[in-house]
This record gives C-alpha cells, structure tokens and sequence, in this order.
C-alpha cells in the first residue's frame, strides 16, 4: 500500500482525479478576483467532492441496490446506495447556495457596477 | 400527554421549522402578525426546552430514535446535559431578541420584514438541531441550513454594504462546510458508520491511520471556519457591522452552536481515541484559543465602530471557550460552558443595546457616546452591566467563568494561560471603559471644538416595549454570577459525561 506504487496510484484513480479537482477548484476560489468565478471555484470543489462520495460507495462488480425478490440475492454484490444518497442531499445544499451567490452577484453587480473582488472589498 | 413528552428532542427542532413556513403565509393574510407568530412559536420552543432540561436533570440523557428505527440504520438525536442546556440558552435568547424587535424592521418593507422572521426561525431551528444530533451528516446538513439562514440575515436589506458582508461571509463559509463534508467522508470511509457514538467505538485500534487524522483535520477546519476561530474570524468584523436589527445576536448564537458541534466531534467522536493515541489536538486548540484571545482584543482596542469592537470580543471570547476546550480536564470544561452562557447573555444584550441606540439616534461610532447616559439612562444601564459581565469585574456572571477556566489552567499547570487570560480582562476593559466613560463622564455639549459630531437624530429614550429584554438580559448577566449554582446543575454532569467518555 505505498502511496509511490504505481498500481496504488492507477487503482485509485478517480480519488487522485478529485483531490486533483479540490485543488483547481481552490486555487479559483483564492486566486480569481471576479466573484462569479470564485463561487464557480467552489461548485467545482463541492462536485469533486460529489465523485469522492460516489468512488466510496462503488464496489467492485457490484450493481445497482435495487432488491429483486425473483433472484437468489445472497450471491449477487450491491454497491453501497448510503454516500449516492448522502450526495443527493449535498447536491440540493450546494445548488441552494449557488443560488443564493448567483442572486447576491446580481444585487452587487446592480450597486457597484464591478464584480472585482478587489475593489468591492475596499467598498467594505 | 406523556406521549408528547416523549418527543421533545425532536419538538425543539421542528416546531421553528414548521412555522418558519407559516410565518410569510400568515404574516402576509394577518397584517402585522408575522413577529407575533414568531414570538409563539419561539416561546413553544422555550418551553419544550424548559421540560427537556427538567427531564434530563430528573432521569438522565434522553436518546431520540427519528422514526423509531434503530441507530446502525437509523438517526438519533441525543438529548444530554451538555445539549438540553445550550437548547435552553438559544431559545430564551432568541425570544427575548424577537419580542426586543418591531413589527417593521428600519430599512426592510413589511415583505422582507417576514422573511426576516421566516430566517430567524429557520436559524433557531438549526441551532436546536446541530446541538442534539448524534448522527454526523445530519449535522452536516443542520450546519449548512443554519450557514444558508444567516447568509440570508446579514444580506437582506439587499442594497449597500451589507451585500458585500454577505458575500464574503457566504464564500468563507462554504468554504468551511467543503472542509466539513470531506471529513465527513474520511472518517465514514474507515468506520463506515454515520453515527457519533458508533464512531467513537470504532474508531480508537484505526485512530493512527493518515485517512482518520487527514479527517479530524479537515472537520476542525471547517467547523473553526464557522465557530471563527483566530485565523478565520476575518469574515466577523463585516458581519457584525452591517448586519440589521437582531442579525448579530443570531450569530453570536450560532457561534455557540458551532462550538457544541466542535465539542461533539473533539470529546465525543475522538475523545476514546486520544486517550490512547496521543496527538497533540488539545494543546492545538488551546494554543490557537489563546492567539485568538490576545490579537482579537489587540484587533478590538483599534475599532471605532463598535460593532465591529464587539465583533473581535466575540472573536476572543470564542478563543477563551475553545481554550476552556483545549485545556481538557473537568474544571476547564465545565469553565468553557458557563463561559459559553454568560458571554451570550452578555454579548447579546451588548448588540440589542447598540441596535437600540443606532435606532434611536445614529450612533455607530465610540466617540459619539457623550453624555449618552443622561439622555437614554435605561439602555445605558443595560449596556453597564453587559459591559461589567464582559469584562469579568467581580460579582458579575463573566467573573465566574473567566476565573473557572483561568483556575482549571492553573491547576492543569498552564501558567501562562491563566496569564493571557489576565491580560485579556485588562483588554476588554480598556475598550469597553472607552465607551463607558464617554457615555457617563462627559456632556453631550463639552465636545471639543474641532470635533464635534452632530447626531443624526436627536436621543430618546427607547419605549418601555424595547427597554424591558434589555434590562432582562443586563440583569441576567450580573445575576448569573450570584446564582452560579443554578447552571453548574447541568453543566457539571455535562462536563462529567464529555470527559469521563473520553480521558
């Protein structure tokens, strides 16, 4: 399991794909000065945080948990619905959120006349 | 009627979040009701608290079985000594700020005004259930109702500064709540359980392991993001100051309610493990706590506007209850939670007071306080004794639970803590005796040539309707150092629970 391996690395694959993600998604979040990216900067790490959830649930060669009453389901492997259904419920949060920024950029964008980071917050 | 007795836990949650819908519908048919619907509803809430509190002294810890299904599947809100108390505190103060505030708030139309009231509710609702829960996602969801409802709060005026303050405080705290859900998502890959108590079995043979450090850190950020703990405070001087009417007493209610959720996730989730796994978590906080108290006071003595002044208070305040947190024995945790209930009764009625001046006259800034003490004598009153608990004079509630988490330092053998802590008293006292001498030694006349301010309105007293919570919450303050005893019933048996779980 040394994190270096190279199969470790390929196994986990879309684990690395979202740490990559939270990272760009960061990076907007500080780096970028106009408001709307900011916040595009944080949708990005909240839905790399989406997939995180959703590799957790997954196992492997398991399928869709929906119980079939026909066939003997002791022998079949279902992924885990609890993170996919954890997720449901972030993603209504975050787009709750997205609205409310988007509205606020609009009011902002209505006073100032600028959505520059920078110079709003010297209006602060 | 005991079969309703049974469901209290859950009664506290959903009784505000069910009239939080009512309110703008029957607020908008009967004119003028919406501040009354939400004063009843609260005041239901506050009973429902003060049985809750009873029940729990009387037979111990209550826990909640949403819909009756086992904890492994199901979700389960525990009501112990630590959570029935601070449920308490949140719902007395939270009613005496609505029945503080008018029925049109300055600067809201009367459509806003029960929007207002619709978030207040939804705020109180979240803050009951983020002290309750056991289930680490269901708090993840309340922290971010509750996030989503002050964001509201702080921008709804819609219009100038306190958009900015919105937003800043929006993109910080998402950002906190991104950290959250990551942890959050850590710590289930490795127990694969939801549930605190759960958790906290499991967790001590794997406490080593990257994953389950990698989410600890990650939960704590994201919940100092929210608490504004020393680094991250920089959102609250702007929140403070532009928010309108009762917004910053909510906040300083939901910095309360953030600190129980950093309590949970420190003595109940991790407490079994870092009794054997030693990290340095506790000497972390403590020594963050302690930065927090001396920059946020130096930060606080540079203020003008006092608002943003009782910000940064607030900022070192929470320093001293993460402190309190950090030093980690008994004495110190029962320290921290009577701190906890004396600086929000404190800081409370602080902000009801400066909402009731700006209000009355315009004043914002500290040196337009001359002489206001003979002008507006009651809210004055109120403001003193505030002020007295705040900074710790003796006899007053402040005083006690400064010197309980300044003892608990000593005696742990933190010298320097208790220290710290002494000067921080010699700093509050050096910015709120500012405004207290301007307020009663000078004249509203004797200002100096070159500086005279006029005030936007000329200063009357407020109406009795007005004055009545602000004394109630003045005079609790000085009390609640007489009548130490009264909060230590429960918060003892608390501060037992945490650590007897945990060391």
């Amino acid at each position: 399991m040394n994190a270096i391996d190279p199969g470790f690395i390929l196994g986990h694959y879309n684990y690395w794909v979202s740490i990559i993600l939270i990272m760009i998604g960061l990076y907007a979040l500080i780096a970028k000065r106009n408001l709307i990216k900011k916040f595009i900067g944080l949708n990005i790490i909240e839905t790399a945080i989406f997939l995180f959830y959703i590799s957790l649930g997954d196992v492997e060669g398991g399928i869709a948990p929906i119980i079939t009453h026909d066939a003997a389901h002791d022998t079949v492997v279902y992924a885990n619905p609890l993170p996919s259904a954890m997720m449901l419920t972030a993603i209504v949060v975050t787009l709750a959120m997205t609205a409310l920024a988007l509205g606020f950029t609009v009011l902002i964008y209505r006073q100032y006349g600028t959505l520059d980071a920078k110079k709003l917050m010297e209006q602060l | 009627m005991t079969d309703i007795l049974s469901h209290l836990p859950i009664l506290i949650v959903m009784i505000p979040f069910g009239c939080a819908y009512l309110t703008p519908f029957l607020g908008y048919l009967l004119k003028g009701w919406g501040r009354r619907i939400t004063a009843i509803a609260l005041f239901a809430t506050l009973i429902c608290s003060m049985l809750l509190v009873y029940q729990v002294i009387r037979n111990g810890p209550i826990i909640y079985h949403l819909s009756g299904v086992l904890p492994p599947l199901g979700i389960a809100f525990n009501a112990d000594y630590l959570g029935s108390a601070i449920s308490l505190l949140i719902s007395g103060i939270v009613l005496l700020a609505v029945v503080y505030d008018k029925d049109r708030i300055a600067g809201l139309g009367e459509k806003k005004t029960l929007f207002f009231y619709t978030l207040v509710l939804l705020a109180a609702g979240a803050m009951q259930g983020i002290i309750i829960t056991e289930d680490i996602f269901t708090l993840f969801i309340l922290i971010e109702i509750l996030s989503i409802a002050m964001y509201g709060l702080v921008a709804i005026r819609g219009s100038g500064r306190c958009l900015l303050a919105g937003y800043k405080y929006l993109l910080i705290g998402s950002a906190g709540s991104a950290l959250i859900l990551i942890g959050i998502g850590f710590l289930y890959i490795t127990t694969g359980t939801l549930n605190m108590q759960i958790m906290a079995e499991l967790l001590p043979p794997i406490s080593g392991s990257m994953t389950v450090l990698a989410g600890l850190a990650l939960l704590i950020a994201g919940i100092c993001t929210k608490i504004g703990l020393f680094p991250l405070h920089v959102w609250m001087p702007d929140v403070y100051a532009y928010a309108p009417s009762i917004a910053p007493v909510l906040s300083t209610l939901a910095l309360k309610a953030g600190v129980v959720a950093l309590i949970r996730i420190v003595y109940t989730i991790f407490g079994p493990s870092l009794a054997i796994q030693p990290i340095p978590l506790y000497s972390v906080l403590a020594l963050l706590g302690a930065l927090a108290i001396l920059i946020c006071s130096v930060l606080a003595i540079l203020q003008l506007d006092i608002r943003k002044m009782f910000a940064y208070s607030s900022g070192a305040n929470i320093g001293c209850i993460v402190l309190g947190i950090g030093i980690a024995t008994q004495l110190s945790v029962e320290g921290a939670l009577l701190h906890m209930i004396t600086h929000t009764a404190g800081k409370a009625c602080l902000f009801l007071c400066a909402d009731t001046i700006l209000n009355q006259t315009g004043i914002r800034y500290v040196h337009e306080f001359r002489g206001l003490s003979s002008s507006m004598p009651y809210t004055m009153a109120a403001f003193l004794m505030a002020s007295i608990s705040i900074i710790g004079l003796p006899l007053s509630g402040g005083f006690m639970s400064k010197i309980y988490v300044a003892g608990a330092a000593i005696h742990a053998g933190h010298w320097i803590y208790a220290a710290i802590l002494l000067i921080w008293t010699a700093l509050t006292a050096l910015y709120l005796f500012r405004i207290l001498n301007s307020a009663y030694f000078y004249n509203a006349a004797s200002t100096k040539p070159g500086r005279s301010h006029t005030r936007a309105l000329p200063a009357n007293e407020a109406p009795a309707r007005v004055l009545v919570p602000l004394l109630l919450l003045g005079i609790a303050c000085i009390l609640l150092g007489f009548f130490v005893d009264l909060p230590m019933a429960v918060i003892r048996p608390a501060a037992e629970l945490l650590i007897g779980g945990g060391l």
